[in-house]
C-alpha cells in the first residue's frame, strides 16, 4: 500500500506526463501556416504584449478584464493572418485554452484566494499588526524593516508549500494590508512578496516549476533542488540586503490622519491563531499531499478557529442573500447562513469573495495560453530557439547565456511560468546536449529564470495575481475600508524592485559567463532519474 | 584558490587517458564522431552518424591538453 507522500507523488507525476505530453503532441502536430511566415504566429502575443504596455505600462490602468480583451482583439486579429482554413486556428485556441498547465495555476489561484479571504476575514492581519508592534523595534525603524522581513516569510511559506502564486495571493492580502498600517512603502513591499514567491518557485521540491525542471533535463528532483541553493542563497541575501537598504531609504506610506487610531483598532493578538492554519497548510503540503487538499485542510481549520474564538460568524464565511419573495427564503432564514434581504441579493462571505476576485484573471489566463498555443502550432516557437541555438550559441559560454536569455523571452511572452517552462524545457535540453552540459545545472537555468520572470513582467501571472487581490482590498467595505484604490501599486512599479527575480537572473548570467557552478555530463550521472 | 576548485569550471574540461563516461555525441563531420564537452573536442571512434545526439559510454584514449581536443573509443552502443 502505497504511503501518503508515494500517492502525492504518482499523482504529481500522473499530472505532468500529461502536461509534457500535451507540450509535445503542440510541437509536432499539424501545422497552422501564417502569410508571413512562422514569425507572424507570434502577432497575438506580441500585439497583447504592445496592448499590456500601453493600458498598464504608459496609461497605468491595471484592468484585467481590459487586459482580456487586449488578447481577444489580438487572437481575432491574428487570425487574419492565417492561410486556409481558419477552422485550425479556432481550434488551436480551444487546444490552447484547455491545456492543463493553465487549470493548474488556476485551481492553486482560486484555493489560495479563499484561504487568503478566510484568514484576513478572520482577523489574521489584525494578529500581524499586533505581533509587529510588540516587536522590541523602534516605531520608526519597524516599517523600514518590514519588507526585508516580509522577503524571509514569503521564501519560507512558499519553499514550504511550493506555490508561488499561492504565496502571493496570501501575502498580498495579509501582510501587504499589515505593512501599510504600519507604514511601509507599499511597492517595495509588494516587491519583496513577489521576491519570496520566486525564491519558494525555485527552491522548493514540490513547487511545479522545480518538478518540469527536473523531469524535462533528466534529472531527480532530490539532486536538483540540493545543486540550486548555491545560485538561490547568493541571491537571496543580495536581495535581503537590497530591502533593508531600500528600506531605510525609501520614503513609507501615511494612510491618513487617523493611522494611531486604525492602527490600535486593526490589533488583536487573538488573529495569531491562524498561523495554525498556515503551519497546517505547510506540514499538508510537506507530506506530499495535494495542494487542493493542503490547502482545504488549512481553510477548515481557519474557519474553526475563527468562528470558536469568534472572530468570524458563520455569514462572514459564507452567506446566502436571499430576496424577500422567494419561496424558501422565510422557512429558511433560521439557517445560520442564509439571510433574507431587501437588496443586495446573491451569494457573499470570504469563500466567495476569495475565489471570485480571481474571475477575470483566469479568462485572461485561459486567452494568453491560447495565444501561446498559437505561436506554438505556427513554428514561431521553434523558429525562435532554432535562431538562438544555431546563430548565437557557437560556444559553451554563449550556449549558456543564450539559455537565461531564451528561457527569459518566453517568459515574457507567456504569463504562467509553468507553461512557459514546459514550452522551452526541450530546447534548452538540446542546447544544453549539444556542449554536454549536467542535466542539473540544465534545470537549474530552466527553473531559476522561468521562476524569477514570471513574476516581474507587468503582465506576467505572478504580478497580476498581487494586484487582483490588492483590487479585493480596495473593494472591501468592512474592515478594510481605510485600503483606497490608491494604495494599489501598479504592475509596472513594482518591475525594478522584484530584487530577488533580477539577483536570480543575474547570478546565472554571471554563472553561464565565469562558469561558477558549471558541471559538464562527464562530471557526474543523475542518482535516479525521475520515471516520468 | 583551491577552496573554489569546483566550483567554477572552465569551458574547456580536460581528461585523462583510461577516464570512461557517458556523453552526448553532438555533431558528424569530415573528422569523425565529435562529443563537445564545453568547448572541448573529443573525436569518438567508432561512432558514426547514427549515434549524433545519443548518449553512448566512450572511454578517453589520448588527450592534448593544449589544443582542448582529444579521442576516445566507443564502448557500448
Amino acid at each position: 500500500m502505497p504511503t501518503d507522500k508515494q500517492a502525492g507523488s504518482d499523482e504529481l507525476d500522473e499530472t505532468l506526463r500529461q502536461e509534457l505530453a500535451e507540450g509535445a503532441s503542440a510541437r509536432s502536430g499539424p501545422a497552422l501556416e501564417f502569410y508571413g511566415g512562422k514569425w507572424m504566429s507570434a502577432l497575438p502575443i506580441g500585439l497583447f504584449i504592445v496592448w499590456a504596455i500601453f493600458q498598464s505600462g504608459l496609461l497605468g490602468i491595471g484592468d484585467t478584464t481590459g487586459l482580456s480583451i487586449g488578447m481577444l482583439v489580438s487572437l481575432t486579429v491574428g487570425m487574419l493572418f492565417v492561410k486556409g482554413d481558419w477552422k485550425e486556428y479556432a481550434n488551436t485556441i480551444f487546444e490552447g485554452m484547455t491545456r492543463r498547465v493553465a487549470a493548474t495555476a488556476i485551481v492553486a489561484w482560486l484555493w489560495a484566494g479563499m484561504f487568503a479571504q478566510t484568514l484576513q476575514d478572520g482577523g489574521f492581519v489584525d494578529g500581524l499588526v499586533w505581533a509587529a508592534q510588540v516587536v522590541p523595534v523602534s516605531d520608526a525603524l519597524l516599517p523600514q524593516l518590514f519588507p526585508a522581513v516580509t522577503f524571509v516569510l514569503a521564501a519560507l511559506l512558499a519553499t514550504g508549500i511550493g506555490t508561488g502564486y499561492g504565496t502571493t495571493i496570501a501575502f498580498t492580502g495579509l501582510f501587504f494590508p499589515a505593512g501599510l498600517l504600519l507604514g511601509a512603502n507599499p511597492v517595495l513591499l509588494f516587491g519583496a512578496i513577489l521576491s519570496g514567491a520566486v525564491f519558494g518557485d525555485n527552491l522548493a521540491p514540490v513547487s511545479d516549476t522545480t518538478i518540469v525542471s527536473a523531469v524535462t533535463q533528466d534529472s531527480d528532483i532530490g539532486g536538483v533542488v540540493a545543486s540550486r541553493f548555491k545560485y538561490a542563497f547568493v541571491a537571496a541575501a543580495l536581495a535581503f540586503t537590497a530591502y533593508t537598504i531600500m528600506g531605510l531609504s525609501m520614503p513609507g506610506i501615511d494612510i491618513g490622519q487617523n493611522s494611531q487610531q486604525l492602527l490600535e483598532a486593526q490589533s488583536n493578538p487573538l488573529g495569531l491563531v491562524h498561523l495554525i492554519s498556515m503551519g497546517v497548510v505547510i506540514v499538508t503540503a510537506i507530506k506530499g499531499r495535494h495542494i487542493v487538499e493542503a490547502i482545504s485542510w488549512g481553510i477548515f481549520t481557519a474557519i474553526a478557529a475563527s468562528l470558536a474564538l469568534g472572530l468570524a460568524s458563520v455569514q462572514d464565511v459564507l452567506v446566502f442573500n436571499a430576496p424577500e419573495g422567494a419561496p424558501f427564503a422565510a422557512s429558511l432564514s433560521g439557517l445560520p447562513f442564509v439571510q433574507v434581504v431587501e437588496e443586495g441579493t446573491g451569494v457573499a462571505g470570504s469563500l466567495v469573495t476569495g475565489a471570485s476576485g480571481f474571475f477575470p484573471l483566469i479568462v485572461l489566463t485561459l486567452l494568453i495560453v491560447a495565444g501561446a498555443q498559437v505561436m506554438i502550432r505556427g513554428g514561431g516557437f521553434e523558429a525562435l530557439q532554432n535562431l538562438l541555438l544555431n546563430s548565437v550559441a557557437t560556444n559553451v559560454r554563449r550556449a549558456e547565456t543564450t539559455m537565461v536569455l531564451g528561457t527569459a523571452s518566453v517568459n515574457a511572452m507567456i504569463t504562467i511560468n509553468t507553461a512557459a517552462e514546459i514550452a522551452i524545457a526541450p530546447y534548452i535540453s538540446r542546447m544544453g546536449e549539444k556542449f554536454n552540459i549536467n542535466g542539473y545545472r540544465r534545470a537549474n537555468i530552466l527553473d531559476a529564470n522561468t521562476s524569477a520572470l514570471g513574476y516581474i513582467f507587468p503582465w506576467a501571472g505572478g504580478v497580476l495575481v498581487g494586484v487582483t487581490q490588492m483590487e479585493q482590498l480596495a473593494a472591501n467595505n468592512g474592515e478594510f475600508a481605510w485600503f483606497t484604490t490608491d494604495m494599489i501599486v501598479n504592475a509596472i512599479d513594482v518591475v525594478p524592485f522584484v530584487f530577488h527575480g533580477w539577483f536570480l537572473v543575474g547570478v546565472f548570467l554571471l554563472a553561464a559567463l565565469t562558469g561558477y557552478g558549471r558541471e559538464y555530463i562527464p562530471d557526474r550521472e543523475s542518482k535516479e532519474v525521475a520515471r516520468v | 584558490m583551491s577552496f573554489l576548485s569546483g566550483l567554477f569550471r572552465t569551458s574547456t574540461p580536460a581528461f585523462d587517458p583510461g577516464d570512461e563516461f557517458s556523453v552526448f555525441i553532438t555533431s558528424y563531420d569530415g573528422r569523425g564522431a565529435v562529443a563537445r564537452v564545453g568547448d572541448t573536442h573529443l573525436f569518438v571512434e567508432g561512432a558514426t552518424e547514427a549515434h549524433v545526439d545519443e548518449k553512448v559510454r566512450v572511454r578517453v584514449t589520448s588527450f592534448d591538453e593544449s589544443a582542448y581536443e582529444g579521442e576516445a573509443e566507443l564502448l557500448d552502443n
